[in-house]
């Protein structure tokens, strides 16, 4: 997952690295709030851990090995701050010395390593954890939110390749960075993570974990129960990547308008007329058609009814919860 | 005279089981290559070479420039300069910088062996070179900058003294906490005769091991720290006196930016 230089635009990396700025920032004084003074060179050798980490091959099917990444390891061994600066340093180490990802793609490589792994894999974790009782239980949340945390990245990872030959291309047309896009490049990433590495990953965090857990109990972090802002964080996360659609081009298969069945491609033919079900059938007008919002850009309008379907679909939710709670009360 | 019992004087014929051990022993040998690099870490190497602030410096300019170019033959410029540059190094970093630049090379190579098929040949092998380019530049600086001095361009460059530290302590302890997890990967693969189903839970106990005993060790630094009366906080002892090593590598970087303006539309 170490993205070297040149497989991403300048500014790509430079969009990422912005976005890691703040990051870095709020972590380093939550850490120096968070951490004694004493606990400071823990921060140090913990980036060495973190190193060390990625070092370790772990069985894989088939006879074959993967390394592991180990970042939720760290983020419930050390908390998700910690864990991201301590990763951002070893990546750091890693580019700067061993030519492991890039310099230009760091802010890249931590916001899929540092950022991604540790924050999913640690909120998941202690989302469920909040919610399942037990030792037992406590691994399996963990071992989930590993497999999430590794994934999320993995398709973030995609993400950015992906969007290469859409953002940066030569005046004949020709991709001038990673020349897949998203259609190659998600299933290209997310296939090995989602039936490989992921478990790779799961399993290695929470045998890790285990011992640790067993051998010296008060060496793991003990977070506060999560809160649901960090939901909505991620659900407006998940808003923000909705005009990522509009790099797509086409209808998508099955869903075309009475327009454009005619010319629809099926097996290199066009169906060539308009079934008199969709000519005469009822038409309902949207508010917002293809989620155009008038006057708007398309990835404005995108964003726009993202947040308004997310908003309803939460208000809805809300509404639900408290008629339940009040039929629990009667 | 007691007889010698049976079983003793059977011959012994024993088989160990197969067992997969492949991930132990790639362990073993990523812990290894780690410390074999260990030199490269231990020091600068002596001589008169431009200033680490001004290395580091000139190969952000380098891969920027580089990434941004669209012309084969700003491209090829490039690679004269950096092949120009690691000729005048020690054999020692020569050879570091064309294996790092020769392996990412070849692992480009094959990740964009499909575009290259489809019809995209130009673009992947631009590409391949540049990424062989970037890495060459990186490497270059790294085995011919000690950690001192890249812990002192980093606060020349303006970094907080908590970075400087989180770096410069993880850059000693790789080495350190490295070769501890060898020695454990070494003992579970010693006691691992035959066929042994725990091996793999055993990693999970040699990570958590040295999760361990790297707090131990960050206890032992603060004593540490504590006694020399090291606060975390860094100081830089004189002014970074600029050469002529720094004066030619800032000609070098102003001739390629010049470059890369009048190629610029390739």
């Amino acid at each position: 997952m170490h993205i070297p230089d040149n497989y991403l635009s300048p500014a790509t990396c430079a969009v990422l690295g912005a976005a890691m700025v703040p990051v870095w920032s709020v972590a380093m004084r939550k850490v120096k709030a968070e951490l004694t003074r004493t606990r400071v060179p823990l921060l140090g050798i913990s980036a060495a851990f973190a190193f060390l980490i990625m070092l370790f091959n772990v069985p894989a099917p088939g006879g074959t090995t993967a390394h592991a990444v180990g970042g939720t390891l760290i983020a419930a061994l050390l908390g998700p701050w910690a864990a991201c600066i301590a990763v951002s340093v070893a990546l750091l180490v890693q580019a700067l010395l061993f030519g492991d990802g890039g310099i230009m793609a760091f802010g890249a490589n931590c916001f899929n390593m540092a950022f991604v792994i540790p924050f999913a894999g640690y909120f998941v974790y202690r989302f469920l954890k909040d919610r399942f009782q037990g030792e037992r239980a406590g691994l399996i949340c963990l071992g989930l939110g590993a497999y999430l945390g590794i994934n999320l990245a993995a398709l973030c990872a995609a993400i950015e390749f992906g969007i290469q030959p859409a953002i940066a291309k030569d005046l004949a047309g020709l991709p001038l960075y990673c020349p897949y896009p998203l259609a190659l490049a998600i299933p290209g990433m997310m296939l090995p993570h989602l039936l490989v590495a992921g478990f790779v990953e799961a399993g290695f965090t929470v045998s890790a974990f285990a011992f640790i857990r067993r051998v010296s109990p008060g060496s793991v972090h003990q977070g506060a129960r999560t809160r649901i802002p960090a939901l909505y964080g991620l659900l407006g996360a998940l808003v923000c990547l909705c005009p990522l659609g509009l790099l797509a081009s086409g209808t998508a298969w099955g869903e075309w308008g009475a327009g454009e069945i005619r010319t629809a491609l099926g097996n290199g033919r066009s169906l060539a007329f308009v079934p008199a079900g969709m000519t005469r059938g009822a038409a309902l007008k949207a508010l917002w058609p293809d989620y155009a919002v008038l006057g708007l850009p398309a990835w404005a309008g995108y964003l726009w009814s993202a947040l308004a379907g997310a908003a309803c679909l939460v208000i809805v939710f809300k509404l639900l919860g408290l008629l339940r709670r009040a039929g629990t009360r009667a | 005279m007691p007889e010698m019992p049976a079983w003793l004087l059977r011959e012994e014929r024993y088989q160990p089981l197969r067992d997969q051990d492949r991930f132990l022993d790639r362990s073993i040998l990523a812990f290894l290559a780690l410390l074999a690099r260990g030199g490269a870490l231990g020091g600068a190497p002596a001589g008169l070479r431009p200033e680490a602030p001004v290395k580091v410096l000139a190969a952000l300019v380098t891969l920027l420039l580089v990434a941004l170019s669209r012309s084969p033959v700003f491209v090829a410029v490039a690679g004269t300069g950096l092949l120009a540059l690691t000729a005048l190094q020690e054999g020692r970093v020569i050879a570091a910088v064309l294996k790092a630049a020769g392996l990412s090379g070849l692992f480009t190579l094959l990740v964009m062996l499909p575009a290259a098929i489809w019809g995209r040949a130009p673009a992947a092998l631009m590409i391949t070179v540049k990424v062989c380019l970037s890495t060459a530049c990186v490497r270059l600086v790294a085995a011919s900058t000690g950690p001192a001095a890249l812990a002192e361009a980093c606060k020349r460059l303006g970094a907080p003294d908590l970075f400087i530290l989180v770096f410069d302590l993880a850059l000693k302890y790789i080495i350190l906490l490295g070769e501890f997890a060898l020695t454990m990967l070494h003992a579970l693969k010693l006691r691992s005769v035959g066929r042994n189903p725990g091996k793999t839970g055993s990693l999970g106990g040699i990570a958590g091991t040295l999760f361990l005993t790297s707090k131990e060790m960050a206890e032992e630094m603060y004593d540490g720290m504590v006694c020399r009366g090291f606060t975390g906080e860094y100081r830089v002892t004189g002014r970074a006196g600029l050469g002529l090593p720094d004066a030619a590598l800032g000609v070098a970087v102003g001739l390629l930016a010049a470059a890369f303006l009048l190629l610029r539309r390739g």
